[in-house]
Parts: structure tokens; C-alpha cells; sequence
């Protein structure tokens, strides 16, 4: 097995050294980076076998914990996490495969630093095992999430970064606290090892407090609703090919992170009716916001907070099928909306506008860009036989155990989902056109046929993402115990 | 004295996020986090403080009785260069929305 | 484990699709009465088409004190941003408080 490190090292290696091949060849850039998401990619795929093994720890520096001393910082490869940095990997080689046109040439040298800056952190938040090095790592992915967003350099792309800086640094300033009063209850920093003793000492003042820092902390990442106020300004300012990177690394960042501390540390597995009512909120106030917007972008990233409302309540369900139903639902969201996103980006640089009622009559010019939104709505909206469907009749049949009420409320979203698609895309492909544009170029439309090829080919045979990849994934996520006692193997003799 | 330290702290940090909250103007919202962050430091520190020992520094040829816990130490270095890129990112934003709007508000001119 | 839940069967669900497809194609392609138009889809020449902004009027109207408490709630002002972020700590930490207080274990 490789080290999970060296994903991550060979990602920072590539922002460091893209500049330096830069600067001998200008042409060599954007094969170099290709290249290194390439290599990471298979890298990460690698590490399957060993995730599907349970709960793998590599501790850095080889400090393996002895009887009775924990020093080490370790990061634990299980299946859930395997399937996060898998997405992170694929997504890294799609954005720097689109970027190639839409950067061009004279600043393409940082975006891809950046670019990997963001993969490097990303992947640190979703392969760690210790506290403070997620504190680290998640900061380190807002940083270069600030770049990103303010890449354009516009008013309103500064205006977003700002925004979420200041929401981001306080919500790690948030999340900071938490885990120094954590430690100072327990002495440690490692995940596993605070499990493990806060089990022990059982729910006391101080860790309460831990707990909501944490929780609001993380759940600013997280971005549900009311803390999801970032976020639509945020991805729809940033270059196109980095909101999809954006949205393909936010739900490692934010989703899992939540439910790997709350599940492990504070060890709160079953039926969770808090992360219920967010969920449920936050599927509504997404779409009702979807709605009404004119901006292209801004209704995507709204429509990505409602669908994370519905993984939020599936994982809330507390049961093996609702925590199947939110991990494939994670999958299947990011592959369309990354798709999604990779499209308006299209017709945006091709017309040159945002706002879809200036827009017409471009499924004439784009057909490619046309077909893949279509397969992006059907998918979104949760129409057979796409991976949508799939995601989401798992979801329904999950609420359905639990109470019917919430099965009426995701369809009633859905319906909304529909609904607010067909809009668009009348705006957008159908209708009287005014302006004659060409097709992007094929660096962009390779991604998105290849994301709607996935798209179409996990809707029809879902059973195969289902066995080898999701099952894995939400048996570890809910089983703390085991993680605790195979992290700590070495402790107890 | 480590109580009167922590409502320091918290004066700190409560200061800071009531400028976040309530200042207009870019760069007092920027002034505002920084307090934040050092209120956050000083919290840390003061939770690794252990009574009447020294710092957790070994010196060759002295005996140590007692130390200070050098974790949270480690961890203050670490939060303190993360407030450093902070701010210095803030700036540059700010920077930036001056150029572009010609007023350092946070609303811009006419909204 | 779809099987499980229901019926799946890839071969099925995407002959459905197509055949749904086909209908639709041969629905467009038919000649037309004096009295109907041809189905325009996408093009230049066609005098008048709705407003996609119009398309959820009589929706947006009904609800648009919900709509409008939406969109003052995005008001893209930091200072607001961060007040209901306090405010959500706030009501999430009475939640956790009274949980905590009546010894629920689970949130």
C-alpha cells in the first residue's frame, strides 16, 4: 500500500513545480498539470483495495502508537473516505481538462497552483485522522477557496471572496475553540483516541460546548441552511471549470467532516431528528431561492444547497439504507451538477452573459452543451434511468421507513427541481435566438460527455456503484466503534 | 488568575465579533478578526497553563520539575501564522473592491 | 440492491425512455391542420416567445411573502450574514443545552 500521504505531497509538489515548468516552456503547463492530475488520480484509485480492508491507519513519521501513549498525527483510509478523495482525484483531472481554453495562456500558471493547492487540502481534510490536522487543512482549502472565487477579479467576484472569508475565518476561529477545549478534556488530538475517552467520561458542560463550536464550524463548510449564505455568490463568481471543483471537493470538506466527528467523537449514531429538520430546511429554502433566479450560476449553487439538504436528511435517518441512499446521492449530485456547471459555463463564455432571459435558441449552435444539460436536468430532477433516479428512490424509500411526511416533502422538492430546470433551459437552449455562437471547443465539451456517460451509466446500473463503492462506504461511516478500536490497535496490548 | 485570563479572552473575542457585526467599513471588519484571532490565541495558551511552572524549553544541564504543556504552544504558532494569511488576504481583497468601487463600504455607493 | 427495493432492470428502464422518446418525435413530426401551428422548438423566426422570468408568475405571486423574506435573507451584506450565524449558534446551542439537560443521547 502507498502512503495516503503521498497523494497529497505529490499534489502540493504539482502547485509548486507547475510555475517552474512554466517558466522553462509556456507550452508545457497545461500537458505538466494534466499529467500530475493524472497521476494523483490513479494514485488515489489504487488505495482501493486497502480502503475496502476497514479502517487503515498510517501514522506520519511512523509513530505507531505503543501501550498506553498515542503521539503520532494519523490519517485513516476507510471506504468513505476512499470514495471522497476518488471524487477529489477526478475532479482535479476534469477542471484542469476544461480550464485548458477558458484560463488561456497568461495567468493559467497560478489557477493551476491553486488548483492543486485546493486538491491538496481537500484530500488532507478527507484522508486525516487527527483534529488539528483537519483545523489545518480545512483552512488551508479556504485560503485557496478565496483565490478561486475571486479569480475574475470583478467587483462582484471580490465582494463574494470577501464574504466568505470573513464567514470562513470565523467559522474556523469557531472550530479552533472546539478543539482546544476538546484536548484540554481529553488530552489528545487524535479523533480516535478522543472517542475513546470522551466515552469514558460521557457527555460533560465542557464538551457540550466543544460540540456546538464544532457543529457551527463545520457546518459553515457544510453550508446548510441558514449557514449556507456563502455559498451561491461565492461558486457562481468563480471561473467555471473551479466552481465544478468547488462542488466536487465541498462535500469532503464539509459533509463528511461533520458526520465522521459527530458519528466518532461525540458518537451520536441513529436516528439524529436535528440533522432531520436541516435537512428539510434546507432542501426547501434552496429551491424556493432556485426559483427566482435569473443569474445561471446562482441558480446551480442554489440547487446544490437543496440537494445537500436531502443528503443531510437521508444521513439523518440514522439507518444502513437513508446513510446508502445520502453517500450515493453525494456521488451521483456531484457527477451532474459538476456537469451542470461545466455546461452554463460553456454558453457563458460563448455568449458572454450570465443571465438567462438574455440568452436563446442555443441548442441550434451547442448540441453537445444542449445534450448535457438535458442529462444534467433529467438527472438532478430524479428522472429514470439516470443516476439521479437512482440516488433519490433510495432516499425516498429511507424517508418513507421513517415517516411519510418527509417522503411528500423530498418529492414535492423535486417537483420544484423539475420545474425550475425546464424553466432555465427554455431560457437558455430553446426559444428565438439572437446571437450566432460556435460550440466550445472539444477540451471542454470531452469532460462533460464523459461526465454524462458516468451520469447514464451509474442510472442504469446502479447496483455497481451500489456494491463496490457506497455499501463500504456507509457500513464505516456507521460504525465508530470500529473505528476507534482499529486506530487504536496498538494501545491496549 | 487564570479565571480573570479566560474573561479576557472572551472580552477578546467578543469584541472582535461585535465588529464583525456591526462595522460598515471593510478594513474595521478586517481589524475586527485580527482581535479575534488573538483573543483565540490567548485562550489557548492560558488552557495549557499549568500553576507555577516554567517553559516547556529543556536545557542541557538543568533539571526540570515542572512544565508547561507545550501542545496547545505549538498550536498557537500554527493559529497565528493561519490569522497572519487571513488578514494579509483580507487586505488584498479590500484592496481590490477600493479599486473597483472607489469606497472602502461594504455596500458600495449607491445600494 | 435496487432489486431489493423495488423493480430495476437497466435493459427495461431505458427501452421505456425510448420508447417515451419516440412518441415524442413522431408527435412533433405530424402534419399539421389549418388550424395548428407547428411546434417551434428552437430557432430564429418565430414573433413572440414567453419570458422565461414569466414562467412561475402566478406561483411566485401567491408565495411572495416567503419569496421576499428569501431574498432579504440573501442580502449579500457580511454584517447580516454573520448576525444569523450567531443567532443559529445561539438557538443550536439551547438545543444542545436542553438535550444535554433531559438526557437525550441522541441530537
Amino acid at each position: 500500500m502507498i502512503p495516503p500521504i503521498i497523494p497529497i505531497g505529490l499534489y502540493l509538489f504539482a502547485a509548486f513545480v507547475t510555475p517552474v515548468v512554466g517558466r522553462i516552456n509556456r507550452n508545457a503547463r497545461w500537458p505538466f498539470a494534466l499529467l500530475m492530475s493524472l497521476l494523483s488520480f490513479v494514485l488515489i484509485a489504487s488505495l482501493y483495495s486497502d480502503a475496502q480492508a476497514g479502517y487503515t491507519p498510517y501514522w506520519l513519521g511512523n509513530w505507531v502508537p505503543v501501550v498506553g501513549t498515542l503521539m503520532g498525527i494519523g490519517l485513516v483510509l476507510d471506504p468513505v473516505a476512499w470514495l471522497f478523495g476518488i471524487l477529489i482525484g477526478l475532479f482535479s483531472v476534469l477542471c484542469i481538462m476544461y480550464s485548458k481554453e477558458e484560463i488561456g495562456d497568461a495567468h493559467a500558471t497560478r489557477y493551476y497552483s491553486l488548483v492543486f493547492l485546493a486538491c491538496a487540502g481537500s484530500l488532507g481534510v478527507v484522508f486525516t485522522g487527527d483534529l488539528f490536522n483537519l483545523f489545518v487543512f480545512l483552512e488551508l482549502f479556504n485560503f485557496v477557496c478565496v483565490g478561486l472565487v475571486a479569480y475574475n477579479g470583478n467587483e462582484r467576484s471580490l465582494n463574494a471572496s470577501f464574504n466568505f472569508l470573513v464567514l470562513a475565518s470565523l467559522a474556523t476561529t469557531f472550530l479552533l475553540v472546539g478543539i482546544i477545549i476538546l484536548y484540554s478534556v481529553t488530552g489528545t488530538l487524535n479523533i480516535a483516541h478522543i472517542a475513546y475517552k470522551l466515552g469514558a467520561l460521557g457527555l460533560e458542560p465542557a464538551s457540550l460546548v466543544a460540540l456546538v463550536l464544532i457543529f457551527i464550524g463545520i457546518g459553515v463548510k457544510t453550508s446548510f441552511f441558514p449557514l449556507h449564505t456563502w455559498m451561491p455568490e461565492a461558486y457562481s463568481s468563480a471561473p467555471h471549470g473551479a466552481s465544478m471543483l468547488l462542488i466536487g471537493m465541498k462535500y469532503g470538506t464539509g459533509l463528511y467532516a461533520l458526520l465522521r466527528i459527530l458519528s466518532v467523537v461525540f458518537g451520536f449514531v441513529g436516528t439524529s431528528w436535528l440533522l432531520i429538520l436541516i435537512g428539510v430546511v434546507t432542501m426547501l429554502g434552496g429551491v424556493l431561492m432556485a426559483m427566482v433566479q435569473s443569474d445561471f450560476k446562482r441558480m446551480l449553487s442554489y440547487h446544490a444547497i437543496s440537494q445537500l439538504g436531502y443528503m443531510i436528511l437521508a444521513a439523518g435517518l440514522g439507518t444502513m439504507l437513508g446513510m446508502t441512499g445520502s453517500l450515493f446521492h453525494v456521488l451521483n449530485h456531484v457527477l451532474y451538477k459538476g456537469m451542470l456547471f461545466l455546461a452554463a459555463g460553456a454558453v457563458i463564455w460563448r455568449t458572454g452573459e450570465t443571465d438567462v432571459n438574455k440568452m436563446g435558441g442555443l441548442a441550434k449552435y451547442m448540441p453537445l452543451t444542449a445534450l448535457a444539460y438535458a442529462v444534467g436536468a433529467l438527472s438532478i430532477s430524479g428522472v429514470p434511468p439516470f443516476n439521479g433516479f437512482a440516488s433519490k428512490w433510495i432516499i425516498y424509500n429511507a424517508t418513507f421507513q421513517v415517516n411519510p411526511l418527509l417522503t411528500a416533502i423530498a418529492l414535492l422538492v423535486s417537483a420544484l427541481t423539475l420545474a425550475s430546470f425546464l424553466k432555465v433551459f427554455h431560457a437558455v437552449f430553446l426559444g428565438k435566438g439572437n446571437n450566432v455562437v460556435k460550440e466550445v471547443p472539444a477540451t471542454m465539451t470531452g469532460p462533460m460527455m464523459l461526465l454524462a456517460l458516468l451520469c447514464i451509466l451509474l442510472g442504469l446500473f446502479p447496483d455497481i456503484a451500489l456494491q463496490y463503492a457506497i455499501e463500504p462506504a456507509a457500513k464505516a461511516l456507521m460504525n465508530p466503534g470500529a473505528y476507534i478500536s482499529s486506530v487504536l490497535a496498538g494501545m491496549f496490548g | 488568575m487564570s479565571n480573570l485570563l479566560f474573561v479576557l479572552c472572551a472580552a477578546l473575542i467578543g469584541a472582535g465579533i461585535m465588529g464583525v457585526l456591526v462595522k460598515k467599513n471593510m478594513l474595521k471588519i478586517i481589524i475586527a478578526l485580527s482581535v479575534i484571532d488573538s483573543g483565540v490565541n490567548m485562550f489557548i495558551i492560558t488552557r495549557g497553563y499549568v500553576d507555577s511552572c516554567t517553559a516547556p524549553i529543556l536545557e542541557s544541564g538543568k533539571s526540570f520539575s515542572c512544565l508547561v504543556d507545550p501542545i496547545p504552544q505549538a498550536l498557537t504558532l500554527t493559529s497565528i501564522v493561519i490569522g497572519a494569511s487571513v488578514t494579509a488576504l483580507a487586505l488584498s481583497l479590500a484592496i481590490g473592491l477600493y479599486k473597483n468601487r472607489g469606497t472602502l463600504s461594504i455596500k458600495g455607493i449607491e445600494k | 440492491m435496487m432489486r431489493d427495493i423495488g423493480y430495476w432492470d437497466a435493459l427495461v428502464w431505458s427501452s421505456l425512455f425510448i420508447l417515451a422518446l419516440l412518441i415524442a418525435y413522431l408527435l412533433l413530426r405530424r402534419k399539421k391542420t389549418e388550424r395548428e401551428a407547428d411546434a417551434f422548438l428552437c430557432g430564429e423566426s418565430f414573433e413572440y416567445t414567453t419570458p422565461p422570468n414569466d414562467f412561475f408568475f402566478g406561483f411566485e405571486k401567491t408565495l411572495s411573502r416567503i419569496f421576499g423574506g428569501n431574498e432579504r435573507f440573501h442580502s449579500n451584506i457580511i454584517n447580516e450574514y454573520v448576525a444569523w450565524l450567531l443567532v443559529f449558534a445561539a438557538l443550536s446551542s439551547l438545543v444542545f443545552i436542553a438535550m444535554y439537560l433531559l438526557g437525550v443521547k441522541a441530537i
